[in-house]
């Protein structure tokens, strides 16, 4: 096995572009694009137990949150995917709101039966997202 | 100049070859995967495939990674199809919606993959099925901003 040490990875045909080899080895993906650019678990009292490329929090309301980016995005057309921890037997979700922006995620936490704002029941709201950063 | 071709070096009493103190190795700028072998290990951690999907309207990609064209099959039920095919349908969807609503007081909305039923489609190495839904009464609604992202094994 070849172990590479180093402190940093940049393209060498184009900086931001470093190809890999996909699993099965005819196919390939590009290391930068595939990389989760941000991920939170976020507790109901807007404090983040834990996130990478976070910075603050707004606390915008009941189930109303907003996440800043330490290092932005090229822009709002980012793809999040979601989770959430729940006590009990309670069905919640968590929506992203279309106020997003490049340097910050809006996201609402809502009880599943009516669509209302809430924080009952809810210990973490978890996040990742991938795009291309700025 | 010396030219030594081989397809392996190996150490000649163990694993280790040494490179002596003050010599350089230069790539003259047209060898390849120098001292990257091993690239199957990182590939297995990154998303293979995501996308920023616009459902109502013109339907459009606003912006992906690994996705030549989402079919709009029906109200709130989309196809996405892989540039790059995976492995096998074995892979993991994620993802979200924006919410239905404006602004930063979203109502509704959510999203499922879909299996194998009248409106989807079972997951293959080449495409899947989302089914998006209403978080309130699970009617199919087509949704502004949708969110998907695959990990899992490429071929």
């Amino acid at each position: 096995m070849s172990t590479l040490i180093t402190n940093t990875f940049t393209g060498k045909t184009s900086a931001g572009s470093i190809v890999v080899t996909g699993e099965g080895g005819s196919t390939t993906t590009n290391l930068q694009q595939g990389l989760n650019k941000v991920w939170f678990t976020l507790g109901v009292d807007a404090v983040q137990d834990d996130s990478f490329n976070c910075s603050s929090v707004d606390d915008d309301g009941s189930g109303d949150y907003g996440i800043h980016f330490t290092n932005d995005f090229n822009n709002a057309l980012y793809s999040s995917s979601i989770g959430m921890t729940v006590t009990g037997l309670n069905d919640r979700y968590m929506v992203q709101s279309p106020s997003k922006a490049a340097g910050a995620v809006e996201v609402r936490l809502l009880n599943t039966n009516d669509g209302s704002a809430t924080e009952s029941n809810i210990t973490h709201a978890e996040m990742k997202i991938c795009g291309d950063l700025a | 100049m010396s030219v030594i071709k081989v397809d392996q070096i190996q150490g000649s009493t163990g694993t280790t070859v040494t490179i002596p103190s003050g010599t350089t190795i230069v790539n003259s700028g047209t060898a390849t995967n120098f001292g990257l072998a091993d690239t199957n290990s990182s590939s297995s951690s990154l998303t293979k495939q995501w996308i920023n999907y616009k459902g109502t309207d013109t339907n459009a990609v606003n912006d992906s990674m690994n996705c030549s064209s989402v079919t709009d099959s029906s109200a709130g039920n989309y196809r996405p199809v892989f540039s790059n095919n995976m492995d096998n349908g074995n892979y993991a969807l994620s993802g979200v919606s924006d919410g239905r609503g404006s602004g930063d007081t979203p109502d509704d909305g959510t999203f499922v993959i879909g299996t194998s039923s009248t409106y989807s489609v079972t997951p293959s190495s080449s495409t899947y099925g989302v089914l998006c839904c209403t978080a309130s009464n699970g009617s199919r609604v087509d949704l502004d901003n949708v969110h998907m992202c695959i990990n899992g094994d490429l071929a």
